[in-house]
């Protein structure tokens, strides 16, 4: 029950609300204290001084009642006149009571003043007694008696104007004292009270700018990040607000809601390029497919009954091996052997020894063919030949040789059949001393773009553009092929085999295995 | 909160806090200043209401006087208003002020007077509106003054010629010059024997016994500026051979004292003071002073206000109250630091 009310007080306290409620009032009470706190003062010391100086009006009103009751006594005692008399006790009442509240000695006597002021009393009173005196003589005629009496109050009344003096000296000199004693208190007053003053505006200024500041810094934060996630910039880091209340709250929900919508496209992401993937296995496989297909066509297109071509040429050979005639036998080999190689499906993974002999049956029936005109020249790396490759990938390019390179080339040509390590590649270079060919040429073989060319009743079929990309596609690296050439300068194909790569095709096929399961 | 922000905060609030007593205390300080003009002096429901009424000349004697009339008053929670008389008009003024005192009903007069018919009848008519006036300085036993309360100076003069007597000089015929107050304290009414009078007869009464000691002359000081400086250094003139100079009040007896300093003539000439003061005492200590005799001001203005105070309670008070002369030489002047 304590608990549960102290939070909800804590929330309330720590409430934007709340808080900008208590800085506007703490500012506006502060204020408002300041100035009724200066106010009261200023309003105390100026009644101060206002009495400092009602001492000296007061017995300048005190002085001339006085000479009222001495001019009624003087009217009355020259021309015995009722009126002067009524008016003399009438003013002398009036003059009395004045010297009563004036210097009235019964709350005490505390200081020289108070001793005066006594004095003023009673010597008013002896005053009064005199003139009374004088007046019960005028009535009853005795002039020598009035006349003295009238004298006697007469001295009196000088002293009680020296004595009056004395109380407005005394009371100007205090009050000069009292100003000059406050002269340099007031100035430091004054001072102060600037100082006080500015103090709590720059306290007010504070305590607003710290609100303020407090209450938006989250808020431009929340600002800021929320134009980066417009940008799609989900990485932000994640708002903090270190008060507890409502901007906490919302600072709290819009990482929640940040992080979820980053998720939500994480995942997104992630599907998209599964399915990307998914796709381009898809059009690689397709392409392979058609690459495949188009191969076999071709090779299909060349073939008339080649089950029959090739046992006919076995045939052959042991006739030739019969009738002792080894060129023959050889030379028919040579021939079944390529067409055996050429016969089984394109579908399929050799290794480089496979290709290599291939592409030695090959040159051997170019040899009994053509005799001397081309000579084959091979450097082959032995330890590379249980490297996996598509097969037909070398004979398309030593045929190219044969046939566009040296085939018209009357001097003879040279046919160089490299196969060698180069780091984790495998390179099977080709080159020959032929005709070469231009850079356009150059060119479009190496970026793999195929172009018609005129068919020749001397090929397999199998072009280099089909090479490139089957090689492409089976190992999924681009750079597959190398060409070095120039017109009449003979040309060199290598072909890079990854070494430590395994084929891209053959794991791409595994995965498509496994995505169908 | 960041650090900085409750610097800034508590540095503000601490000028604040400041700025605000500062204000609340020069406001007290101003207000106390209102209030100082009522000086609470007296304390409440004084019995006797007195008037002290004393020349603006007064020496130390006098300002002793005043202390011990306060004092008294105080004592015995009486007040008294004090009056200073300038120099100008004395008696008139002093006339004054007793009647003053009998229009406003006192209830006695403390006075110190010169010897006049008015003094005198100012003193009787107090006396008939029922002021007591008791004396202090000047006798005036003619009067009805209720007392007389101070030095008896044929007393004072003895023991001036026996301090003069006392001194030890190399001249073997000690020449001996007397500066008096005022020749105004003379009086010149019939039957009243002025104070200086009397203390001249009083030292004479010894001096005369004294072969080797002459009194060579006998100066008046007529004003307090100046007035013994010039009247030492006039002796010093006239005669060569001077011993001891005898100095009837404090005043005196200083400027006297720094012209012997003056002149190097410590040790040659010899000054007898009257009334004594730190500095006279210090003048003690070094020969300059070869005594003082110390007419207790302080004593007989206690003495004065007990008088009044006594009276006007129905019990019998003396007519003359003679205060004690105290003397001082270097031999007893540790005593005096000791009253102090």
């Amino acid at each position: 029950m304590k608990h549960k009310l102290l939070d909800r007080l804590k929330i309330r306290v720590s409430s934007i609300r709340t808080r900008m409620i208590l800085v506007f009032l703490i500012t506006s009470l502060l204020t408002s204290f300041t100035s009724m706190f200066i106010s009261s003062i200023s309003k105390n010391l100026i009644n101060r001084m206002e009495e400092m100086f009602t001492a000296n009006v007061e017995i300048e009103s005190f002085l001339t009642l006085m000479d009222n009751v001495d001019k009624n006594i003087t009217d009355y005692l020259v021309s015995d006149d009722s009126d002067s008399m009524l008016n003399y006790y009438k003013n002398k009442d009036i003059f009395l009571e004045k010297a009563t509240e004036m210097f009235d000695p019964t709350a005490g006597i505390y200081s020289e003043n108070d001793l005066i002021n006594k004095d003023i009393l009673y010597m008013v009173n002896s005053y009064l007694a005199e003139l009374d005196a004088a007046v019960t003589a005028k009535k009853i005629n005795d002039a020598d008696g009035y006349i003295a009496r009238y004298a006697e109050a007469d001295q009196i009344s000088q002293y009680i104007r020296t004595y009056a003096d004395k109380v407005n000296l005394q009371t100007l000199d205090v009050n000069t004292n009292q100003y000059l004693s406050m002269s340099s208190d007031l100035n430091r007053l004054f001072v102060l009270n600037m100082v006080l003053i500015s103090t709590v505006i720059v306290l007010s200024l504070f305590a607003v700018f710290y609100l303020t500041y407090n209450l938006t810094k989250p808020i431009v934060k929340l600002a800021d990040t929320a134009e980066e996630m417009t940008k799609g910039n989900f990485d932000a880091d994640d708002l903090v607000v270190a008060s507890d209340d409502e901007l906490k709250v919302m600072a709290n929900a819009f990482n929640a809601m940040k992080h979820s919508i980053k998720q939500y496209i994480g995942e997104l992401h992630d599907k998209a390029d599964t399915e990307s993937q998914l796709l381009e296995q898809q059009i690689e496989n397709l392409k392979m497919q058609s690459l495949l297909e188009s191969a076999e066509l071709k090779a299909l297109q060349m073939q008339i009954n080649p089950h029959f071509l090739f046992n006919t040429l076995n045939a052959g050979v042991q006739l030739a091996m019969i009738e002792g005639a080894d060129r023959t036998s050889n030379f028919l080999d040579d021939i079944a052997k390529i067409f055996r190689y050429n016969v089984n499906s394109l579908d399929r993974v050799v290794k480089i020894k496979d290709e290599i002999d291939m592409v030695r049956a090959y040159c051997n029936m170019f040899h009994v063919r053509f005799g001397d005109a081309i000579h084959f020249n091979y450097d082959i790396d032995l330890s590379l030949f249980d490297i996996e490759v598509p097969p037909l990938v070398i004979q398309p390019f030593v045929e190219n040789a044969t046939i566009h390179g040296i085939g018209n080339y009357e001097q003879g040509g040279v046919i160089n059949i490299t196969l060698k390590r180069d780091g984790n590649i495998a390179k099977i270079i080709i080159s020959d001393n032929g005709v070469g060919m231009d850079k356009k040429t150059m060119k479009m073989l190496t970026d793999g773009i195929e172009f018609k060319q005129k068919k020749s009743g001397h090929t397999t079929g199998i072009g280099i553009y089909n090479v490139v990309h089957r090689l492409r596609l089976f190992f999924g690296v681009e750079d597959v092929l190398e060409v070095v050439s120039a017109p009449n300068q003979g040309a060199s194909f290598t072909l890079k085999i990854p070494i430590t790569t395994e084929p891209k095709r053959r794991a791409a096929k595994e995965g498509a295995k496994k995505h169908e399961i | 909160m960041k650090w900085s922000y409750k610097l800034v905060l508590a540095l503000l609030s601490l000028v604040l806090i400041l700025t605000a007593s500062g204000i609340l205390f020069l406001y007290n300080r101003i207000n106390n200043v209102y209030h100082d003009d009522i000086s609470y002096i007296f304390s409440d429901n004084p019995k006797y209401h007195f008037s002290l009424i004393l020349k603006s000349d007064s020496d130390e004697y006098w300002q002793d006087f005043k202390e011990g009339v306060y004092e008294g008053a105080k004592a015995y929670n009486d007040v008294v208003e004090f009056h200073s008389v300038s120099t100008v008009d004395q008696e008139s003024q002093i006339v004054e002020y007793i009647n003053i005192a009998s229009k406003s009903q006192l209830d006695g007069v403390i006075v110190n007077g010169e010897n006049s018919s008015l003094y005198g009848e100012a003193i009787n008519a107090a006396r008939r509106d029922g002021v007591e006036v008791v004396l202090g300085g000047v006798e005036f036993a003619t009067t009805e003054r209720l007392s007389y309360v101070g030095t008896n100076f044929y007393e004072y003069g003895v023991q001036a010629a026996k301090l003069v007597s006392q001194v030890q000089t190399d001249d073997p015929d000690i020449q001996v010059a007397i500066i008096l107050s005022s020749n105004h304290e003379d009086g010149n009414l019939d039957g009243v024997t002025s104070q200086n009078a009397l203390m001249m007869s009083g030292f004479k009464s010894v001096i005369d016994d004294i072969d080797n000691v002459e009194i060579v002359d006998t100066l008046y000081r007529e004003s307090d500026l100046l007035g013994a400086e010039n009247l030492t250094r006039e002796i010093f003139t006239q005669y060569e051979d001077i011993d001891i100079i005898f100095c009837t009040n404090a005043k005196d007896t200083v400027a006297a004292s720094r012209i012997i300093v003056e002149r190097n003539l410590v040790g040659k000439v010899f000054i007898v003071g009257t009334d004594m003061t730190d500095e006279i005492a210090n003048y003690v200590r070094k020969g300059i002073v070869a005594g003082v005799l110390d007419r207790n001001g302080y004593l007989a203005g206690y003495k004065s206000v007990e008088i009044l105070h006594n009276s006007l309670e129905g019990n019998f008070q003396p007519g003359y109250l003679d205060i004690d002369i105290d003397v001082y030489t270097l031999i007893n002047i540790a005593a005096y630091h000791d009253e102090r």
